[in-house]
């Protein structure tokens, strides 16, 4: 059972429209994905029918709203099988969801001279926030290397965890090389020495199936506008217990059981972090998102998404001086590139004017790309959508750029 | 300090209340181009940095100060002996000059030039040439797409008119001398045309100075149009105070087998932006441009490059050199742009930048719009500190360090400067360099003014 693209793409509107004057080929699906009709619908019916402030209200609207945001909840709780549905905690995005467990999680357990890892390959966004609260606490971040395919040195892991880590924070996959890291065993390597991980699965709900119970993880951060769902809306995923242990972040509405001037007491998950008013129609829109995603299937997208891989890296490969910047032996559909004497941000640019949308630069993973002494990298990232003609398209596009740069 | 907002209506009051002297002895095409232009002002203001071509250099500063500005032409007190700090020794030129924007009434007339070349004001150009005025004036610059080009159109009164009629070829190059002098600060608007006939030739060196301390704002616009077979040399050596701002648009329209070669170096001044525009507007057209910024203290310097090739079998030829030191900035824009038809287009650029301070600091953006198929590019964009391996190549030859320095920064600019189609003209600039290299003087070397740059 394949999957039906030409109906898939009827569901996505901006696939129609024209860049340029040529039709859009949209290979920008790491930095953020497009939204289908499902989705897209479902929130202005919510702005048209039924918006209205939620938990507090006691009329019809409130309640509709308030149904819907905890159903997106149940949804997210389904989609990645956690045990409870209040360990599902909205955020605006994977982002505030790292910071969120960093400062908290920091809080509470990191103390001088402890240690927190994160991986080589991180996204700013799984570093910064580590730093900032070790510089806060005078703790030490540590790092894991990856080797030049781009795959996690897994085995340097066990000898730098000491009896000081309290926290490994890697990434399922990477963003700007495509690996896919093995985080089961990191989870049992860190487990097996009571330290917590945190994966950033940013770059990895939209592509593959994810059992937080089956995996253990402690906590686990994701976007929804990676995921075909709205901008501004996020997850946390945290154990009961730890999420229980850990102190608020935030402090607004929302968040409180009660409130005088002496004391304050807590509500209870996942209230507790998520003052003020939540991002509920986003949340709405999300769970709208990931239903789309379920009913078409995770591993028919996988597959397909493989495929395009495969035949996008043997294509660009047969390009003379083009060389590709993460070979893992398992990768999602990112290919980061460079051709030989052509700037990136040059191949970006021509690409754009023949309606071909990548990325350029360093991808928010500087030290990735000083790992392997570049200054960034040309990446295409394919979607379910995503055709191979459409690769077909930038295939002979970057064929193009490179006879216009001829040397002089 | 004012607000973008004050300073547009500061503009359109100056234009409303000045309008009898701004009208007063233009040409009536003249006034029709400025009123359009007073229009599109409006429309624009003066760019600020959310204007994506104005991004790396602020103009609030510049334009948030209260300068005078003349309507009407000064008397300005100038000793011509004076003039020599920019005379290039040597050189054979025919001198012209220009205070505060304005033709210079004392000019002597260019007896020595071939017949049929005119050179005089653009007021003046305007009003005994109209044909040949009214067929170039106003039709290169784009006053719809930069606000400063738009202001300049408005309130612009005059500048240098040089017509160089059909297969005449001007062997002493033309050598325009910008003064700014006042006892107030001020503000000059100076618009030029150059109109280069048929299998003419012409090379024109411009030097821009400021005479005494005050504060400084130029906004410069000329407009060229270069006929087929013709060839046009363009020099402008930027040599102002530290207090100075110098806002130059260039806009050139080459037509069929014609050959520019434009080269403007920035030796001094507070804030500098260029903006070059070049329009290949025939087959076989052959362009050069090239660029050079040599910055310390908290300078600024923004070079803003179009090269737009509308007609197919066109070359062009782009680069830019900058040394950067102390606290000062650098940008440069490269935008090539070919059309759908310019087939069999060569396009080449590049920008290089050394960096001596931790302070100082360069953007530098290429831009590439490309329609057409059968086109061949090359550009590179290069940051870079000083190489230790050839200092270690010259001090390990006896040559102490600084010297070493020295030879290094001169070799790296030298590049820009061999490309001078004027042999005098490129050893004068090659001692100027030097000199601006070493620090040791802020101002042309035979300068008779202690204008205190």
């Amino acid at each position: 059972m394949t999957l039906d693209i030409n109906k898939i793409r009827n569901d996505f509107p901006i696939l129609k429209e024209l860049i340029h004057g040529k039709p859009l080929v949209y290979f920008d699906n790491a930095a953020t994905t497009q939204k289908p009709r499902q989705v897209i619908d479902k929130l202005i019916e919510y702005y048209y029918k039924y918006n209205s402030n939620i938990h507090r209200g006691v009329h019809y609207l409130s309640n509709k709203s308030t149904d819907g945001n905890e159903n997106a909840r149940i949804i997210v709780q389904n989609f990645i099988n956690a045990k409870h549905s209040h360990e599902i905690i909205f955020t605006s995005g994977a982002t505030e969801s790292v910071n969120l467990v960093a400062n908290s999680f920091g809080d509470r357990y990191i103390a001088e001279g402890d240690e927190v890892i994160v991986s080589e390959l991180e996204h700013h966004s799984n570093i910064v926030p580590w730093q900032l609260i070790c510089e806060r606490k005078k703790a030490v971040l540590k790092v894991l290397p990856f080797n030049d395919q781009g795959e996690l040195m897994i085995d340097q892991l066990d000898d730098l965890i000491t009896d000081r880590t309290k926290i490994i924070a890697v990434n399922h996959i990477s963003n700007s090389l495509g690996t896919v890291n093995p985080i089961r065993k990191i989870i049992e390597i860190a487990h097996a020495k009571n330290v917590r991980v945190l994966v950033d699965a940013a770059q990895s709900v939209q592509h593959k199936t994810i059992d937080v119970q089956e995996l253990d993880v402690d906590f686990l951060v994701f976007s929804g506008h990676k995921i075909y769902g709205p901008t501004g809306i996020g997850v946390l995923y945290g154990k009961e217990e730890l999420l229980n242990e850990m102190p608020p972040w935030k402090g607004g509405g929302e968040m409180i059981q009660e409130v005088t001037f002496k004391k304050t007491t807590y509500n209870e998950l996942p209230y507790k972090f998520e003052a003020g008013t939540p991002n509920y129609i986003d949340a709405i829109g999300l769970g709208a998102a990931i239903e789309y995603v379920q009913n078409i299937g995770i591993e028919k997208i996988d597959a397909y998404e493989h495929e395009l891989l495969e035949y996008a890296t043997e294509k660009l490969l047969s390009i003379e001086g083009l060389k590709i910047y993460g070979t893992a032996e398992l990768k999602t559909s990112v290919i980061s590139f460079l051709v030989k004497g052509i700037h990136f941000y040059d191949m970006g640019m021509l690409l754009d004017q023949m309606g071909i949308a990548v990325r350029t630069g360093t991808h928010c993973t500087e030290p990735v790309m000083q790992h392997f002494g570049i200054d960034g990298t040309v990446r295409a990232s394919f979607s379910f959508y995503n055709t191979k003609e459409e690769i077909d398209v930038l295939y002979n596009g970057i064929l193009k750029v490179c006879k216009m740069f001829a040397v002089k | 300090m004012a607000d973008i907002n004050t300073i547009n209506k500061d503009f359109a009051d100056l234009f409303e209340q000045g309008k009898e002297l701004l009208v007063n002895g233009s040409s009536d095409h003249m006034n029709e181009t400025r009123e359009k232009a007073f229009v599109q002002f409006q429309e624009l203001g003066v760019p600020t940095r959310v204007n994506e071509n104005y991004k790396y250099t602020n103009l609030i500063p510049a334009f948030d100060h209260p300068y005078n500005v003349n309507l009407r032409y000064m008397e300005v007190d100038v000793d011509l002996n004076d003039i020599f700090q920019c005379d290039v020794p040597e050189l054979d030129t025919n001198m012209v000059l220009l205070t505060n924007g304005w033709y210079y009434g004392e000019n002597k007339e260019l007896t020595e030039l071939p017949k049929g070349v005119i050179v005089c004001g653009v007021q003046e150009a305007a009003v005994k040439y109209p044909d040949i005025f009214n067929a170039h004036y106003g039709k290169y610059a784009k006053p719809d797409e930069d606000g400063i080009v738009a202001l300049n159109t408005a309130l612009a009164k005059d500048g240098l008119f040089i017509y160089v009629p059909k297969g005449v070829v001007i062997e002493r190059p033309i050598q325009v001398v910008n003064l700014l002098r006042s006892d107030r600060d001020l503000m000059a608007t100076q618009r030029n045309l150059f109109i280069i006939e048929e299998n003419a030739q012409a090379k024109i060196i411009v030097c821009d100075h400021t005479l005494t301390h005050h504060k400084y704002l130029s906004n410069s616009v000329t407009e060229v149009n270069v006929a087929p077979n013709a060839v046009f040399d363009l020099y402008t050596l930027q040599n102002q105070h530290l207090n100075s701002v110098i806002l130059n648009s260039i806009f050139i329209r080459q037509d069929t087998n014609s050959n520019v070669l434009t080269n403007t170096i920035s030796l001094y001044g507070g804030t500098i932006r260029n903006n070059h525009h070049v329009l290949l507007d025939g087959e076989h057209c052959e362009n050069n441009t090239y660029g050079m910024y040599l910055l310390d203290n908290k300078q600024h310097v923004d070079n803003f490059t179009s090269i737009d090739h509308a007609k197919p079998n066109c070359l062009s030829n782009e680069h830019f050199k900058g040394v950067m030191d102390g606290e000062a900035t650098g940008a440069f824009a490269g935008r090539i742009n070919v059309r759908r038809d310019a087939q069999k287009t060569l396009a080449y650029q590049s920008n290089n930048n050394l960096l001596l301070s931790d302070d100082a600091q360069i953007y530098t953006k290429p831009q590439l719009i490309i329609d057409a198929d059968d086109v061949k590019c090359s550009h590179g964009a290069t940051v870079g500190q000083m190489d230790e391996d050839a200092l270690f190549y010259l001090r390990a030859r006896g040559i102490d360090e600084k010297e070493a320095r020295q030879m290094l920064m001169f070799a790296f600019a030298h590049e820009i400067i061999e490309k001078i189609r004027v042999e005098p003209l490129k050893d004068r600039i090659d001692a100027l360099v030097d000199t601006r290299l070493r620090g040791e003087i802020s101002k042309c070397n035979t300068c008779a003014i202690a204008c205190k740059n």
